[in-house]
């Protein structure tokens, strides 16, 4: 694979620093030649070492993994085919990371376990995709109840309202906060709602691009969204606290 | 109030209330018109609007709809051209506002959920 040709040699270094490696092995293992037995003795501790780093950083990401999916599990609000999509897509990372844990279980060289290292993040992209990927897609499904409920609150205002003018008050101030709530409400579901089914298809091989944009765009929206949403929460208080003060002063 | 008036009107809506309940504004009678609350088949719970568990739901009062009377008897007419009373009973709007309440809570939970999206995260020694 082109990607690993070109990035075994950071992984290397990057997991001889992680590992608390004198900078020395590496150079060692690259370019010099010493002598066997010496090789075979640092080697071996290093190796050990290395091993120990790429074992943890799957575990890391098997941790994760757990916690993605119990949020998923957890959820209320997700859509069934995105919870399946979701889902599916931890567990294929799951089995294979727990594949790459066996392979670095019994890897014999450093330049193995930096192949299995650059796998296990390249591969999976469990930091930099899954888990905003699955926080995004399960904000974008919780904002579709809010705005199911906002508009609910709407019409119960509503119904409310036109009950009132049936009886003779004058209730069109009402009736008009009510409208631009719901103007509010259509609006940020217009760009909640897009989110889920923009980022479920993204892969591992997408990042960082288009992957980063779009999920940016998408976090964006969601933000927006969530800022509509507050707008006709607002709305809707002030519509049902003026209905109540038309009808106390009426009686009054 | 003119007392004979008031008799009129109370008369008349009694006559409504035997007729079944006329509702919505319909006029009955001679000029009679009578709005009642609509029944409680349609009336709102606050749980209904904010989506909470059916324990809470089942606790939730009904909203209560102003329950006005407007008469306009055939004597007002031929003395005041029109007379309208308007009796307000009731108006208890404060499931709405538990239910707009809630909705603050779940717009505060969206808040977290998108505030908890980190798309730079570098998870735990990644």
């Amino acid at each position: 694979m082109r990607r690993v040709t070109r990035t075994t040699a950071g992984a290397l270094a990057a997991l001889v620093m992680a590992a608390g490696l004198p900078t020395a092995a590496m150079a060692q293992t690259e370019e010099t030649a010493p002598q066997p037995e010496q090789t075979q003795e640092r080697t071996v501790d290093h190796v050990e070492v290395v091993r120990q780093r790429v074992l943890k950083a799957i575990d890391h990401r098997l941790e994760r993994i757990d916690r993605l999916q119990e949020r998923i599990k957890d959820s209320e609000s997700v859509e069934p085919q995105h919870a399946a999509h979701l889902t599916a897509d931890l567990s294929a990372s799951q089995g294979g990371l727990t594949a790459l844990s066996a392979h670095a279980s019994n890897a014999s060289t450093i330049e193995e376990l930096a192949g299995i290292f650059e796998d296990v993040v390249y591969e999976h992209r469990i930091y930099a995709l899954r888990t905003p990927q699955t926080g995004l897609v399960l904000a974008s499904d919780f904002g579709n109840t809010v705005a199911d409920r906002l508009y609910t609150a709407a019409g119960t205002i509503a119904e409310a309202a036109a009950r009132a003018a049936e009886a003779g008050y004058d209730v069109s101030a009402v009736e008009a906060l009510v409208a631009e709530a719901e103007s509010f409400v259509s609006e940020g579901a217009g760009l909640v709602d897009p989110v889920a089914e923009t980022v479920l298809p993204l892969e591992p091989s997408d990042v960082p691009d288009p992957a980063r944009a779009i999920m940016q765009q998408a976090h964006d929206d969601m933000v927006d969204g969530r800022d509509a949403f507050h707008s006709a929460h607002d709305l809707l208080r002030e519509a049902a606290q003026l209905l109540a003060d038309i009808i106390r002063n009426a009686a009054a | 109030m003119n007392p004979i008036r008031t008799a009129v009107a109370a008369a008349a809506l009694v006559a409504v209330g035997a007729c079944g309940g006329a509702s919505g504004g319909d006029p009955v009678g001679g000029g009679v018109v009578a709005t009642e609350p609509e029944p409680t088949a349609s009336s709102l719970r606050a749980a209904d609007v904010a989506g909470t568990t059916d324990d809470a739901r089942d606790g939730s009062p009904d909203i209560t709809v102003p329950s006005v009377t407007k008469t306009t008897g055939a004597d007002d007419v031929i003395a005041d051209h029109s007379t309208t009373t308007t009796t307000v009973e009731t108006l208890d709007l404060a499931p709405v506002f538990d239910a707009l309440a809630a909705l603050n809570g779940l717009v505060g939970q969206l808040d977290a959920e998108v505030g908890s999206i980190d798309l730079e995260d570098e998870g735990v020694n990644p």
